[in-house]
C-alpha cells in the first residue's frame, strides 16, 4: 500500500451556520470530526460511522447528509448547518419547540440530526401524514422513545408552522 | 475507527479521472456519493491510498431524453432519481426503485454509478435497470467508451464487469409507454440496508385487454439479479388473471438458486419469490388498467 509517511494536510474554507471557517486538515478528516472537534460544534453526534443511525445528519447547501460519510475536504466551498444553527435556548427553532413540547425526545442523542430532516422535510411536505412523517423518521435509530411522540412533535411542529405563514 | 490516511484528488474532467485513476492503481478508488464506500473506509474494510473525488465532473451529471432513451449520468443522485418529473413521466419504474433505497440523507448523496458499481446484493436500481432493457456506458483511459447491458454488467455480488481502471459514465435506459403498469415488492429484514429478496414487474396490455408487454425481474435469489424471460413469454398474450400470475410467480420462484442457513434459506427465499412475484404482477396490472383509463 502506497502510504504516506506524513499525511498532507489542506486549508479549507467552508461556510458553518452562515459563518466562514478556515481549518486545516487531512484529507481522511470527516466533515462530522471537523464539525465537533474542530469547530466544538457538539451538536452533531456519532453514532455509528456508517451512515445508518442518522445521528449525525446535517444540511449541505440544504440538503440532509451524513456528515460521518463526508470527508471534511469535500465540503470546502459548500453551507454547512447544524443543528446549532437551527436555534438556540433563548430562541429555539419551532421544531425544537414542538420537540420539547410533545416530549419527542429524551436522552436526545438522536435528536439534534431528527429534527435537521424533520426541518428539511415540512419543507416539502408542509401537511404531512402520520404515515409520511413515519417514513421521513425511519432514517433515524431511537432507542428512548418509541417513536411515537416524535410523530406528534412533527404533526404540531407542521400545525405551527402552516399556520405562522 | 476512522479511515487509515489517503491521498486525495479532485478532477474537473472526466479524462483527468480516469487519467488520476490510471496512474495509481492498484490502489486508487473513485468517490462518488461515498454512501457505500466511505462505511467500508470508516470500518477499515478497505483502505485506498488514493481516493479520486469525481463529484466535480460536470459532464457525468447529466439527464435527458435521446431517441426514446433516458440517458442518466452517473452522477446523478438517488434523491432526484426519485423525485424527477422527468423520470416519473418517462420510467415510473425507476423512480419507484430510487425511492426505495435507504433514506433521504443517504441519496442525497448516493449516486445511480455508484450503485451500480458497488452491485450490493438485493440493489433495487440494478433489480430495475434490469427489467427496463438498461445498458451502461463505460469509459477507460485512452479508449473509445463502451457500452455493456445492464445484464452482463453484474457479475456476483460486489463484482461487475468494470475493470480497475474504468468509470461508469452513463446509463440509457429505454421509456415505458404511458400505458405501461410498473411495481417493485420487496422483502425486508429490518429497515436498513437492500431488501433480501426483491421483484420489478412492468405489464402492458394491449387493445383487446390481454397482456401486450411483460417485464419481470428478481435479487437476492442468485448470484446477480435474473431477468426472467420464460415467465416474461409466459405472460404475454394471455388474458391477465390472478391465477395466470400466481402460476407465472410459481414457475419464477423455481429460479431461486442461493439461500443461506442464517438470513433466509432457498425453499424460504421461494416462497418469498412468489408472493413477491404475485403480488407485483397484480400491482402492474392494476396500475396499468388505470393508465389506460387516464390516456
Amino acid at each position: 500500500m502506497m502510504a504516506e509517511e506524513r499525511p498532507v494536510k489542506r486549508a479549507i474554507e467552508l461556510t458553518v451556520n452562515g459563518n466562514p471557517a478556515t481549518v486545516t486538515v487531512e484529507s481522511r478528516r470527516l466533515l462530522l470530526d471537523l464539525l465537533r472537534d474542530d469547530l466544538g460544534l457538539t451538536g452533531t453526534h456519532e453514532g455509528c460511522d456508517s451512515g445508518v443511525c442518522g445521528a449525525c445528519t446535517i444540511l449541505l447547501d440544504g440538503e440532509p447528509v451524513r456528515a460521518c460519510l463526508l470527508f471534511a475536504v469535500q465540503a470546502a466551498g459548500h453551507r454547512v448547518t447544524t443543528i446549532e444553527g437551527l436555534g438556540t435556548e433563548e430562541h429555539l427553532h419551532p421544531v425544537q419547540a414542538a420537540f420539547r413540547a410533545e416530549h419527542g425526545l429524551q436522552c436526545g442523542f438522536c435528536t439534534p440530526g431528527v429534527v435537521i430532516t424533520v426541518v428539511h422535510f415540512l419543507q416539502t411536505h408542509p401537511q404531512p401524514t402520520r404515515a409520511e412523517i413515519r417514513e421521513a423518521l425511519a432514517g433515524h435509530l431511537c432507542r428512548c422513545t418509541g417513536y411515537q411522540f416524535m410523530v406528534n412533535a412533527v404533526e404540531r411542529a407542521a400545525a405551527r408552522m402552516g399556520s405562522s405563514t | 475507527m476512522k479511515p487509515a490516511a489517503f491521498a486525495y484528488v479532485a478532477p474537473q474532467t472526466l479524462d483527468e479521472a480516469l487519467a488520476q485513476l490510471a496512474e495509481h492503481q492498484p490502489d486508487a478508488r473513485i468517490l462518488a456519493g461515498g454512501q457505500s464506500l466511505v462505511p467500508l473506509m470508516n470500518l477499515r474494510t478497505v483502505t485506498p491510498a488514493m481516493l479520486v473525488d469525481i463529484n466535480g465532473v460536470a459532464e457525468l451529471d447529466v439527464l435527458r431524453v435521446e431517441d426514446g432513451h433516458l440517458v442518466l449520468g452517473a452522477l446523478i443522485r438517488q434523491q432526484r432519481l426519485a423525485t424527477s418529473e422527468l423520470i416519473e413521466e418517462r420510467c415510473p419504474l425507476l423512480a419507484e426503485a430510487a425511492r426505495r433505497v435507504a433514506f433521504p440523507a443517504i441519496r442525497s448523496r448516493g449516486t445511480l454509478g455508484g450503485n451500480l458499481a458497488h452491485a450490493e446484493p438485493g440493489a433495487q436500481l440494478s433489480l430495475v435497470l434490469l427489467a427496463l432493457d438498461a445498458a451502461v456506458t463505460i469509459a477507460g483511459p485512452g479508449r473509445r467508451p463502451r457500452t455493456v447491458p445492464v445484464a452482463a454488467f453484474h457479475r456476483g455480488p460486489f463484482v461487475t464487469a468494470l475493470a480497475a481502471d474504468e468509470l461508469l459514465v452513463e446509463v440509457h435506459v429505454p421509456t415505458l409507454a404511458p400505458i405501461a403498469g410498473c411495481a417493485v415488492q420487496e422483502y425486508r429484514r429490518g429497515h436498513t440496508g437492500p431488501p433480501l429478496v426483491a421483484v420489478a414487474a412492468v405489464l402492458e396490455l394491449a387493445d383487446d385487454g390481454t397482456i401486450g408487454l411483460a417485464r419481470l425481474s428478481v435479487t437476492g435469489v442468485a448470484e446477480v439479479p435474473l431477468r426472467l424471460r420464460v415467465e416474461e413469454a409466459d405472460l404475454v398474450g394471455n388474458a391477465p388473471t390472478g391465477a395466470l400470475f400466481d402460476a407465472v410467480a410459481q414457475r419464477a420462484a423455481a429460479q431461486v438458486r442461493r439461500g443461506d442457513a442464517v438470513l433466509a434459506d432457498v425453499p424460504l427465499r421461494q416462497r418469498i419469490t412468489h408472493a413477491l412475484a404475485a403480488r407485483a404482477l397484480a400491482e402492474s396490472h392494476h396500475q396499468a388498467l388505470q393508465r389506460r383509463r387516464n390516456v
